[in-house]
């Protein structure tokens, strides 16, 4: 309510309208004047001193006006409508008698009706954005930036018909930190460009004056007005947009929903993460990715994701370019990523750029924070779970920044005060740390390093002891090489652990572990020859390094025999260039080839098996050993990328997309959901890499001035060489995993709708998913023949899936959300029967997957309050109080039978059949 | 609220989660499942071939399985000979060859008695030679542990298939050497044994191994079962009988298959069962779901025994006996005319007291639970079997 007091003490409240109404200023006195060459403050000054107005305005716009006028008897509004509108100048005049001189936009000096009443009685007014004057400090110097013309490139008299180019980047006026994937724009023509990860941009325009709008997520929209020569510079500096920070700001800008090219993307502002319910007091990455159409989960205590119908292997998961190859904590209760550091997330489900390969499905693009390159602020949280800490400022100032960031649980500690003894033998702990670091070198070069390592430990009510770490350092050098050219070097490595022990008994102790890790380096260019056309290109290489298992006896007394798996080796290289090429202004097209090609490499110890038979450690013939370094398998393909958009009116495009995806590394896994001990296998001699291809068409619509967005997509996806698994597949320690191997085919298929609303107290959006997801596994032998043959729905087939999202504002400091999820039930194979053979009671399964779960229902709610948004206040501190699972219901997670004493009887597992509240406080000072 | 009980309603449970919900489930499981048919089938081309045809059950269903009777069983070889089987008992068909040819294949074909036809591919026969032996050894636990060793002169068996019957003889708690009737007290004859019996276990597991990779055809010292220390079956005499087959390669993946379907399920992590497909069809329906695979050749057995005096171990074991529980009451001789508690009680033996320097004194009888006195009533028979020796 405090906005609104503000406002009522306002001796004046603007408020910019778009359309231009009638001037409201009355007839009065009449001046008579005589100026030569005077400078507009003259000029002002003269009016003034001949009557009671006062003029009001901004002296970056008027510094370079020259008055010469001469008039007799005339009113004030012939004299300003003489000299003001000529120089797309406007002006209005209050009943008190000041004058306000504005550019293009005229000051509206009365209020509207009934606007105290809080009644809206100006359906006229759009995009309306109310200024108190106690924050107006700040906007002053924006206001400057948007008034005055800027003069891009080398001055001249007469202006060069042609196009020039604008580059420059667009930062936070407060932090200094780049802003991605603002869209930076001009209205007529309708050319736009958005912001790399550095904030950069670059924009082809005609010679001459323009209007540049700038406009992302969580910024205020801000314009400049520039006078194009050639080509040159314009840095831009945005304001973050309070008022913003309480709506559920999601996706791209509302007009690249239809405008953009890119389909099938989904964008996460870290700001809607926080804002939603959350099962255990973070925010979480994963967690919000599966309330989009297209993205689910086999079950809780997983957030694998399994988007549209690809395997949970198959998404790309990247941390500032590094490879994240376990996302999770404790197995899926967190998300690996601390929330703090996360900026934005990107997941692309279709139309995946060139650029990116690798997996299959999805790649989700997260993008960590810069630190604040002005000042020192430190933010973090705590919840009955975790608790985490963020520290960053600048080393330079405007060049150099830091930001650390830490995460843990003291989880365990909560354990150990709870009186059941089965809990207190588990037991899981984690950690995470993010160090980036930031240095601007000059207005050319950039450089950042980026390190993350994560860290968990876990028992379940057992000896054994789990373990698994995350852990990359990737860095990363920006050249801009010419207003056209620039390039991104990158560099790093990322590894994945996981380890086994027990030592319970001292005979049968063992310690087991598992590592990958793959060092890369990469190089991409933007080229922008023209406004037409932007050039993508670059190439690849990884180098994987896997330990596929070392099992070893643990403490003298132990009698466990070492196990020790080959090492092995890949190679994964692959160039792509893609255009993005704007035919006419309806019809825009992005094409492109990635080549990617895959070395499974020595040394290693390769076992044959008996030709016509299928592989099984029976029918090994043989084995052959290739020296270190020589080639054992080869792969290679192309992967074409298509993206095209058509629009249809201002309002509503269609676009279509086809990718082609080639992935190299894949889970060993025959369990639905992810599990802590999968390992990831390179595709050698005997296990093909998997290749995707989909298809995918969408409609786009905004209604109400983009308040509402609309979205209707279809896709068919094919996979070859999918992995299945034999029945009771050994995967660790398997020396010859190729014989529980099976190469299997899928398909999905599937329509999304989306329907979000995304301004005003009530917003949020509505998703519905239909979507299907078979797998055939037809092989030579019955063994390798999974329902004979035919396609059958995978293990992540939920046909159905509905999510609602919705975040209601009682005020500017209080607001609630609440989400509701449906999703069919997982399919799952039950026994139909049992019977006996050789004396035995054996269970008869029938086909695989023919049964399904029951539905899942859930509904969660959160409160979120904000301490007063004083902006100057030494700490800011904010409550989020959420229940997960508001409704108890038990949603099962799986079904099994046990025969006990000759009596089969079904038993159904649930993760959560409880409400769990959390509550969690948040600061930063 | 103490600080306990607020943590307790505060931290989430996850990780009680984790430890699981768990609560019976009874899915509706296809009300109008078929009962299908099960053919548990070996042709053995020279010996006894026993054909077992049923029906699958229900999971909650806790009667034995359905038979199916007056079928008509044949096997057919590929030189067009038919060996049709007689029914020989409830859902069993018999037949006896001697001597036929190990180059010919076989199919079967089942006709029920409702018309519908089943028949399998032609199926090699597969050799088998003799089991070389069956040995045994004590294991650093004090346990038993049983193998087969076998070897293939001419290397054409490759695939072996186990299946054993364990017999084992034990005794009841109590002897008892006389018996009531009507009030009286009779000595029990020397032929009406219910103390000492003999318990028959068909194996349950399914054991196989292949010799593809060796040099040579010869399986030694393959683990067929392991006898826990404290096991009844060594507590007296302890007879195995392991049989052998030879298998085709797709026997083998049958049986590799059905092995890896019975593993253990229920975790967050299961791994994924499957459908087991076997070799037989309805000719005129080939989508119906019959269970089974069928096999020919011939098969070899061999029998050991260890007596509990064999077992060299280091200490007698107290063993895991069904009658843990048993205790013997006194019948008084005044109870003896009018004892009504003979439907649950037998007699074990005379109770005397000796009094100083007096003669014994008859005080009654001692008895026990039925349970605890008659072996039969333990899964045993005390009918000695032929071959015990």
């Amino acid at each position: 309510m405090k906005g609104i007091k503000h406002l009522k003490q306002a001796v004046l409240v603007l408020i910019f309208l778009e359309s231009y109404s009638s001037c409201l200023a009355q007839e009065g006195k009449l001046f008579s004047l005589d100026l030569s060459n005077s400078s507009f403050s003259e000029f002002v000054t003269t009016l003034e001193s001949k009557s009671s107005y006062r003029f009001f305005y901004a002296s970056g716009f008027t510094d370079s006006i020259r008055v010469t006028l001469s008039v007799r008897n005339q009113p004030i509004n012939s004299i300003l409508d003489k000299v003001l509108l000529n120089l797309g100048l406007s002006y209005s005049i209050d009943a008190q008698e000041n004058v306000f001189v504005t550019r293009i936009r005229q000051i509206q000096t009365d209020l509207p009706v009934g606007f105290y009443d809080g009644k809206d009685i100006s359906n006229k007014t759009i995009n309306s954005a109310a200024y108190d004057f106690m924050g107006l400090e700040k906007n002053k110097a924006t206001l400057l930036a948007e008034a005055k013309v800027y003069d891009i490139g080398i001055k001249t008299s007469q202006i060069k018909p042609g196009n020039a180019i604008i580059t420059g980047y667009v930062k936070d006026i407060d932090s200094g930190e780049p802003i991605t994937g603002a869209v930076v724009f001009t209205e007529n023509p309708r050319i736009g460009v958005s912001t790399d990860a550095y904030g950069f941009y670059s924009i082809t325009l005609s010679t001459g004056r323009h209007e540049l709008v700038i406009k992302s997520v969580g910024m205020k929209t801000t314009t400049r007005q520039v006078m194009l020569y050639s080509d040159g510079k314009l840095e831009i500096e945005t304001q973050q947009d309070v008022t913003q920070l309480k709506e559920v700001v999601v996706q791209s800008t509302s007009d690249l929903n239809v405008s953009g090219i890119q389909m099938g993307v989904e964008k996460l502002d870290i700001k809607t993460m926080k804002k939603m319910p959350s099962v255990l007091g973070e925010a979480d990455v994963l967690r919000v990715a599966l309330m989009l159409p297209g993205v689910q989960s086999v079950g809780e205590g997983t957030t694998g994701l399994n988007v549209r119908g690809g395997a949970t292997n198959q998404n790309l998961i990247l941390l500032n370019d590094g490879v994240i190859y376990n996302p999770t904590h404790l197995f899926g209760f967190f998300s690996a990523f601390n929330p703090d550091i996360v900026k934005s997330v990107e997941l692309y489900k279709s139309g995946i750029p060139a650029e990116y390969g690798g997996r299959l499905s999805s790649v989700m693009d997260i993008v960590s924070r810069e630190g604040n390159k002005k000042k020192f602020v430190a933010s973090g949280g705590i919840s009955p779970v975790t608790g985490r800490i963020t520290l960053e400022g600048p080393i330079i100032k405007d060049k150099t920044s830091i930001l650390l960031s830490g995460r843990s649980t003291y989880s365990d500690w909560l354990l150990k005060q709870l009186p059941s003894k089965t809990l207190q033998n588990s037991g899981g702990s984690f950690f995470d740390f993010n160090v980036i670091v930031n240095h601007e070198m000059n207005d050319k070069n950039n450089l950042s390093l980026s390190a993350y390592r994560s860290n968990d430990d876990f028992k379940l009510g057992s000896d054994t002891l789990y373990g698994y770490q995350n852990q990359n350092v990737v860095a990363k050098w920006k050249h801009e090489f010419s207003n056209k050219l620039y390039g991104v070097f990158t560099g790093g490595f990322s590894q994945y652990k996981f380890s086994m022990a027990s030592d319970k008994n001292p005979l049968n102790s063992f310690d087991f572990k598992y590592s990958i890790l793959q060092s890369n380096a990469k190089a991409d260019y933007v080229y922008h020859p023209n406004s037409k056309h932007t050039l993508h290109f670059g190439g690849t290489a990884i180098l994987y390094n896997l330990s596929p298992g070392e099992y070893r006896p643990k403490g003298s007394r132990s009698l466990v025999v070492s196990n020790v798996l080959e090492n092995e080796q890949g190679l994964e290289t692959a160039a792509y260039i893609s255009d993005n090429l704007d035919i006419n202004p309806r019809l825009s097209i992005t094409y492109g080839l990635r080549f990617s090609a895959f070395q499974y490499l020595g040394a290693k110890k390769v076992y044959q098996y008996a030709a016509g038979a299928s592989k099984e450690k029976s029918t090994q013939i043989d084995s052959l050993n290739y020296s270190a370094g020589s080639i054992i398998a080869n792969y290679f393909g192309p992967e074409p990328r298509v993206s095209l958009k058509y629009t249809l009116s201002e309002n509503s495009s269609v676009k279509f997309s086809y990718n082609r995806t080639r992935q190299y590394i894949q889970m060993l896994s025959n369990t639905t959901a992810i599990a802590p001990a999968d390992t990831w296998k390179l595709s050698d001699g005997y296990i093909k890499p998997q290749i995707g291809d989909q298809v995918s068409v969408g409609l786009y619509k905004n209604l109400r001035s983009n308040t509402l967005e609309f979205s209707f997509e279809a896709y068919y996806k094919t996979i070859q060489h999918a992995l299945d698994f034999k029945s009771g597949a050994a995967l660790i320690l398997n020396k010859q995993i190729e014989t529980d191997v099976l190469d299997a085919k899928g398909k999905a298929y599937g329509i999304e709708i989306l329907l979000k609303k995304t301004s005003g107290k009530l917003n949020g959006w509505i998703s519905y998913t239909y979507s299907r997801s078979f797998v055939q596994t037809q092989g030579i032998f019955s063994s390798e023949t999974i329902n004979r043959g035919e396609y059958y729905p995978s293990n992540f087939d939920k046909p159905h899936a509905l999510n609602v999202i919705t975040n209601y504002k009682f005020s500017h400091r209080l607001n609630v959300s609440a989400t509701f999820t449906y999703s069919t039930g997982r399919p799952i194979t039950l026994p139909q029967a049992k019977y006996d053979i050789g004396g035995a009671s054996r269970l008869f399964y029938g086909d695989r997957n023919q049964y399904r779960i029951p539905d899942y229902l859930r509904t969660d709610l959160s409160v979120n309050w904000e301490g007063n948004h004083k902006n100057k206040k030494l700490a800011h501190g904010s409550w989020s109080v959420s229940i997960y699972n508001l409704l108890g219901r038990a949603n099962p997670y799986s079904i099994y039978f046990e025969s006990k004493d000759g009596i089969v009887k079904g038993y159904k597992l649930s993760v959560f059949n409880q409400p769990i509240p959390t509550v969690t406080y948040n600061f930063r000072f | 609220m103490s600080f306990r009980a607020l943590l307790r309603r505060l931290v989430p449970m996850s990780f009680i989660a984790v430890i699981g919900c768990i609560e019976p489930y009874t899915p509706e499981l296809n009300p109008n499942a078929d009962k299908f048919l099960v053919i548990d089938a070996f042709f053995n081309t020279d010996g006894n071939s026993e054909v077992i045809l049923s029906r699958t059950q229900s999971l909650y269903d806790t009667d034995v399985p359905q038979v199916v009777t007056n079928a008509t069983v044949e096997v057919e070889s590929s030189n067009g000979e038919r060996y049709r089987f007689s029914q020989t008992g409830s859902g069993k068909y018999s037949t006896f060859q001697r001597g036929l040819s190990l180059a010919n294949t076989y199919r079967i074909i089942v006709t029920t008695a409702d018309g519908k036809k089943y028949q399998s591919p032609f199926v090699q026969a597969s050799p088998s030679p003799r089991i070389d032996s069956v040995t045994w050894e004590v294991t650093s636990d004090q346990g038993v542990q049983i193998y087969a060793n076998t070897r293939d002169a001419e290397n054409k068996t490759k695939r072996y298939l186990w299946k054993y019957t364990e017999t084992w003889l034990y005794t009841s708690a109590f002897q008892s050497s006389y018996f009531w009737e009507n009030g009286s007290i009779y000595l029990r004859p020397a032929g009406d044994d219910i103390y000492r019996c003999y318990q028959t276990e068909f194996s349950t597991k399914i054991l196989y191994s292949t010799t593809e990779s060796l040099a040579e055809d010869i399986v030694s010292k393959f683990p067929v079962t392991y006898i826990p220390r404290t096991s009844e079956r060594i507590s007296n005499k302890y007879s195995i009988l392991v049989t052998q087959f030879g298998l085709t390669q797709e026997g083998l993946d049958y049986w590799t298959q059905l092995k890896k379907n019975t593993e253990n399920l229920g975790t967050l992590f299961d791994p994924q069962p499957s459908i087991i497909s076997g070799n037989i069809q309805n000719t005129n329906d080939p989508k119906e779901v019959v269970l089974g695979f069928f096999s020919a050749g011939v098969s070899s057995e061999k029998r050991i025994f260890i007596p509990v005096e064999k077992l060299t171990r280091l200490s007698f074991p107290n063993y895991d006996t069904k009658y843990k529980n048993c205790a013997s009451t006194l019948l008084q001789v005044n109870e003896i005319p009018t004892w009504n508690g003979f439907a649950n009680e037998l007699l074990i033996g005379p109770v005397y007291s000796v009094p100083n320097g007096g003669p014994p004194q008859l005080l009654g009888y001692s008895k026990g639970s039925i349970e605890c006195v008659d072996c039969r009533r333990k899964n045993g028979t005390n009918v000695k079997p032929a071959f015990w020796q």
